[in-house]
C-alpha cells in the first residue's frame, strides 16, 4: 500500500496530465455530432465484446455451480423419495441402483466426487471430496446411479478413502434377488475389474444366470436391496456344497460417474 | 515572468484572439493563432501541477470561446508538456540544473524554441479535426503566419530588455 502511495506521488503530474488530456478529448468527442455517433457505436461495440467474453469465460464456472445445485437438489429429491412409504403403487426411482426400495431406514444422500481411484491394484481404493466436515464417517455405502460402489474406510476432515467391491479386503453380504438366497462377494481370486466373485451360495439353491444380485437386508454396510449385478457364471463347487456365481456389476471402475454417500438419518 | 503577467496574457490573449485571430487569418486556409504563446512562457520555475493545472484552464476557455471544444485544451498539455525536454534540446550547453527563462531568449533560441511547439500545437489542433495532405501543408502555412504574431508579442512584451 505504501508502496503503491509512493507511486503516485511520484507520478502524480502524470496522472494528472493524462486525466486532464482524457478530459480534453472527451469534451471534443463529445462536442462532435459524428464523432460522438462514432465513440457511443464503439463504446457498444466493446462493451458487448466484452460482455460476450465474460460469458465465455464465466460460461464453464457458471455450468459447473448449476451443476453443483442440481446435484444438490436431486440428492434432496433421492432422499424424499426414499422416505415416501405410503405410495400404493409402485415407486419410480431415478436411481437404477434401488432394487427395491426398503422404506425402513432414511437415508441421506450426500452428492461426492471422486479426487482419484487406483486402477491396477489388488487393494484398489477410490478418494472422494468429501470427509468428516460434510459428516461422512468410516462405514457409510458409496453409490452411483447404477450400483453400490464401495464403503468408507477411513475419513479426513475433507475427502474420505473408499474401499470398493474390486478391492480383495471386501466382502458384503448379497442375495439373489430372484430367489432371495443369500451369498458373500469376494474379490479375492477374481481380480478382473466390474466382475466379482459371490461366494456361500447352497450348490441346491436355483440360480440362473441372468439373475440380479442385491445386497442383502442382513448387511451392516450397505441398505438392504441395492442393485450390485447379473449373474454371468455360475460354477458348481460340490466339494464344499456351494456354488461360486460370476457376477458381472452394474457399475463400471472406469466410469463411475456421479457418487452419493448414503448416510443414515437418526432416527 | 511574473505571476501579474502571466495573469494578463491569461486575460488578453484570447480577446486578442477573438478580435484579431479571425481579421488577421487568411481565410478558409491559412489561420492566425497567436496564443499559443501563453503555454510557451508559462515559467518553468513554478511547482509542475499549478503550472498544468493553469495551462489547462487557459485551454479550457479558449476552448469555450472557440469551438470545436477540447481541441485547445488537449494540444496545449502537449505543448506543455514537451516544452521542457525540447528546451533541453535546443540549449544543450546550458546548465541543467538552471530553470530556463523563455523571455531571457534571444530571438534566434526563441524562433528554435518557439516555432517548432508552435507547429507541434497546430499539428494536433487540425489533425485531431480532419487528416488529409492538404490540411498538413495548411497547418504548416499556419504555423508560420501564427509563429510571426507570437515573435512579435514576444519580442514587444515579454522579451527582457536586458535579454541576449
Amino acid at each position: 500500500m505504501q508502496a503503491l502511495l509512493a507511486f503516485l506521488a511520484r507520478t502524480r503530474i502524470i496522472l494528472l496530465w493524462i486525466a486532464l488530456q482524457a478530459f480534453s478529448l472527451s469534451l471534443y468527442i463529445t462536442s462532435v455530432e459524428t464523432l460522438r455517433h462514432r465513440s457511443l457505436y464503439f463504446l457498444e461495440v466493446v462493451t458487448a465484446a466484452i460482455h460476450q467474453t465474460l460469458h465465455w469465460l464465466t460460461q464453464p464456472i457458471t455450468a459447473m455451480r448449476l451443476y453443483r445445485e442440481l446435484e444438490r437438489q436431486n440428492a434432496h429429491l433421492l432422499e424424499a423419495l426414499a422416505s415416501y412409504t405410503e405410495s400404493s403403487t409402485p415407486l419410480i426411482v431415478p436411481l437404477q441402483v434401488w432394487g427395491l426400495l426398503s422404506p425402513e431406514k432414511n437415508y441421506e444422500f450426500i452428492p461426492v466426487h471422486s479426487l482419484y481411484q487406483s486402477l491396477h491394484a489388488r487393494k484398489n481404493y477410490l478418494l472422494i471430496d468429501a470427509g468428516g466436515k460434510a459428516g461422512l464417517y468410516p462405514g457409510l455405502c458409496v453409490i452411483n446411479p447404477s450400483g453400490i460402489v464401495g464403503f468408507i474406510a477411513e475419513t479426513t476432515a475433507t475427502y474420505s478413502k473408499v474401499l470398493p467391491l474390486f478391492n480383495e479386503n471386501v466382502q458384503l453380504a448379497v442375495q439373489i434377488a430372484r430367489s432371495g438366497y443369500l451369498g458373500l462377494t469376494s474379490w479375492k481370486d477374481r481380480r478382473t475389474f466390474n466382475e466379482i466373485e459371490v461366494l456361500y451360495v447352497p450348490l441346491y439353491a436355483t440360480v440362473e444366470v441372468g439373475d440380479e444380485v442385491w445386497s442383502a437386508p442382513q448387511s451392516t454396510l450397505a441398505p438392504g436391496g441395492l442393485r450390485i449385478g447379473r449373474i454371468a457364471r455360475i460354477i458348481p463347487e460340490p466339494t464344499y456344497s456351494f456354488q461360486r456365481l460370476i457376477v458381472r456389476t452394474y457399475i463400471d471402475w472406469f466410469r463411475l460417474g456421479p457418487l452419493y454417500v448414503l448416510k443414515p438419518r437418526p432416527a | 515572468m511574473s505571476f501579474y503577467q502571466i495573469g494578463l496574457l491569461f486575460l488578453t490573449l484570447p480577446i486578442l484572439q477573438y478580435f484579431l485571430g479571425t481579421a488577421l487569418a487568411i481565410k478558409p486556409w491559412i489561420l492566425f493563432e497567436p496564443y499559443v504563446l501563453f503555454w510557451l512562457v508559462v515559467p518553468f520555475s513554478w511547482a509542475a501541477e499549478i503550472s498544468l493545472l493553469i495551462s489547462f484552464t487557459f485551454g479550457v476557455v479558449l476552448d469555450l470561446f472557440f469551438p470545436p471544444y477540447g481541441t485547445h485544451s488537449f494540444s496545449g498539455l502537449w505543448v506543455w508538456a514537451l516544452r521542457g525536454w525540447w528546451v533541453q534540446l535546443i540549449r544543450p550547453f546550458h546548465a541543467s540544473e538552471e530553470m530556463p527563462h523563455p523571455e531571457t531568449f534571444s530571438l534566434g533560441e526563441w524562433t528554435l524554441y518557439a516555432f517548432p511547439l508552435c507547429t507541434l500545437y497546430l499539428l494536433i489542433y487540425y489533425l485531431l479535426q480532419a487528416f488529409s495532405w492538404e490540411v498538413l501543408l495548411w497547418t504548416i502555412l499556419s504555423a508560420s503566419y501564427s509563429f510571426l504574431g507570437i515573435l512579435v508579442l514576444f519580442a514587444i512584451f515579454v522579451r527582457k530588455k536586458d535579454a541576449k
